[in-house]
């Protein structure tokens, strides 16, 4: 399990179809969502299947970057 | 050409193969590929500082990847001349072989009395006050080092009373370098080769908000029209919604779990605040400062969590859509780092599909490559320079004096500037005055030389109403980086550590 964000990538928002499926997935709770993002908790492979069945959306592991911070530090 | 010929891959702007629907791009990649399968392979590609030069190496098809060789000088101009292309420099890549590394506790040869040095413990009490009043210092960070290029040392933030313990692993000789952080309301301090004892006073300089830091020195007299009719996106860590200077016209907070509104400052170090207000602060000296772009309409996309210093992907291109959206012409974001995302990259495409241009800070990591988001082709990156003459004697910008030197040998690029291939502007960011959280600081960065590029920008535009009247699309953002590269002046840095200069 882990945190995912899946992407319509047309401009347009995502079909409501498309929306309703992966949210009726097994074991997949999605935490926000917009038009075309859907950020979710649930296990890669299964999410990788059921985009097999929904073209056009591409799937990405959630990351973080640090907030910018030019200052000295010691290590 | 000249002697720093460098080999690039050309590729369209989205996707592999050139769009049909992008007659320009099919031009020039059909143009490339003839030139591919002559006997000379030069091909002169135009730009807005004249035809450049180029040498067709290799083609993968007819309207697929190219790879050429050109000046590294040309770089910036052919980048901004042709945004429905990316041009990327060539990567290689290394076999993964393992590296054994060191983790050192003392000096690698250390024996007998240094190790027992290093054993020991010392702890320096010191106090930070103001110059002018001698009024303790409170929440003001300290960083002292004994051994500055290893980073060895030791910090602490001052109390009420403006005092603070340093504890040293190992006996204290001099300091090599003490860095005082307030804050709000002062200079950043630093002093070079000190004995510090226990009981020493620290004392900074109070922010002057009449003086001309390098900001200032490079766009004066701003006017509170400066901007307007351009909307700007700041994402980042809020905007302080409560304060004089500033006037935000809307945004959304993009983290999960979190209301949209929230889009004020996260109470962290006031950063987007400080970036905000370089664009657009309203202010007058000497009781506020003035952006380089008063008249924008300022938007607040915030990305870090309240009380956060991480912001992930999804915050990040949540953000760039909501600016998207919400019809926003530039987009600044000083923040980067990590690896290449392909959320984002998919966010940044999206916007330069929808007419919009993003900003992006180069990174502090001192020469290092240019940092991810701003790396990626889709964003103007901007790395940072300062002047010498612009920050007062005694305080921390001070120390970020590095080369090269432009042409006016007192302008340098900041020592913690990245830089490389994809650097698209540069922009004053040591020693920047600017808003934060209930009052005004001093923070140095390419976080702070990005909103004022994004601030020369936003100006620029708002002349061009030609320009800004366009569908929105990607012709329409290729039109806003043709002007700003044309308006950009070098400065003699080299085009590594400058791109096409700065907007002037």
């Amino acid at each position: 399990m882990g945190r995912y964000i899946l992407r319509y990538l047309a401009s347009q928002s995502a079909p409501a179809d498309h929306v309703a499926s992966i949210r009726a997935q097994p074991g997949v709770r999605v935490i926000d969502a917009t038009s075309r993002m859907l950020l979710v908790d649930g296990a890669e492979p299964a999410l990788r299947e059921a985009l097999k069945q929904l073209p056009g959306w591409s799937l990405h592991e959630e990351q973080t970057i640090q907030r910018p911070d030019p200052r000295q530090k010691t290590d | 050409m000249s002697a720093k010929n460098t080999q690039y891959v050309v590729m369209p702007s989205t996707g592999l193969i050139a769009s049909e629907a992008d007659v320009k791009q099919v031009q020039l990649f059909e143009a490339l590929q003839h030139t591919a399968t002559s006997q000379s392979r030069m091909h002169q590609i135009a730009s807005h500082a004249g035809a450049v030069p180029v040498k067709v190496l290799d083609s993968i098809g007819a309207r697929k990847a190219k790879l050429i060789e050109c000046s590294s000088d040309d770089l910036p101009a052919l980048r901004a001349s042709n945004p429905s292309v990316r041009i990327l420099p060539v990567v290689y890549f290394r076999s993964a072989v393992a590296r054994y590394g060191v983790v050192t506790a003392a000096p690698a040869g250390a024996k007998g009395a240094t190790v027992r040095a290093l054993a020991r413990s010392a702890t320096i009490a010191i106090t930070v006050v103001s110059a002018a009043t001698n009024a303790p210092v409170a929440k003001a960070t300290v960083v002292a080092f004994t051994d500055f290029a290893n980073r060895v040392g030791a910090q602490g933030t001052t109390n009420a009373r403006g005092q603070v313990k340093l504890a040293f692993r190992g006996a204290v000789g001099r300091i090599e370098r003490v860095y005082i952080y307030p804050t709000k309301s002062y200079w950043p301090g630093l002093q070079a080769n000190v004995a510090l004892k226990s009981g020493a006073t620290l004392k900074l300089q109070a922010i002057d908000l009449a003086y001309v830091d390098c900001v200032r020195h490079f766009y004066p007299g701003n006017d509170l029209k400066y901007g307007h009719g351009v909307t700007v996106g700041v994402i980042d860590s809020g905007v302080d919604l409560h304060h004089a200077g500033l006037v935000v016209k809307g945004g959304q907070n993009t983290v999960p779990g979190e209301p949209p509104t929230s889009f004020g400052d996260n109470g962290t170090e006031g950063h987007g605040t400080h970036v905000a207000g370089i664009i657009a602060a309203r202010g007058t000296p000497p009781t506020g400062v003035r952006g380089v772009a008063p008249g924008v309409t300022l938007r607040s996309y915030r990305v870090f969590a309240q009380g956060g210093d991480q912001a992930s992907n999804y915050a990040i291109a949540k953000a760039i859509d909501a600016g998207i959206s919400d019809h926003c012409d530039l987009l600044n974001m000083s923040l980067g780092g990590g690896d290449p995302d392909p959320l984002t990259a998919e966010a940044l495409t999206a916007a330069r599909n929808a007419g919009v241009v993003v900003l992006a800070a180069t990174g502090n990591d001192s020469r290092q490559p240019v940092s991810f988001p701003a790396a990626n082709g889709m964003c103007q990156a901007v790395s940072a320079m300062g002047r010498k003459g612009t920050v007062p004697r005694g305080t921390e910008p001070t120390g970020s004096v590095a080369a090269p030197y432009g042409t006016d040998k007192k302008n340098f690029i900041a020592d913690f500037s990245n830089v490389g291939p994809q650097t698209d502007l540069t922009g004053p960011g040591v020693g920047v005055i600017s808003t934060v959280p209930s009052g005004f600081g001093v923070m140095s960065g390419t976080s702070m030389a990005t909103p004022a590029e994004t601030g020369a920008a936003a100006r620029l535009l708002a002349t061009k109403a030609d320009i800004l009247g366009m569908a929105r699309d990607q012709a329409r953002a290729a039109a806003m980086i043709a002007a700003i590269a044309a308006d950009a002046r070098r400065l003699g840095f080299g085009a590594k550590f400058e791109g096409n200069g700065m907007i002037s």
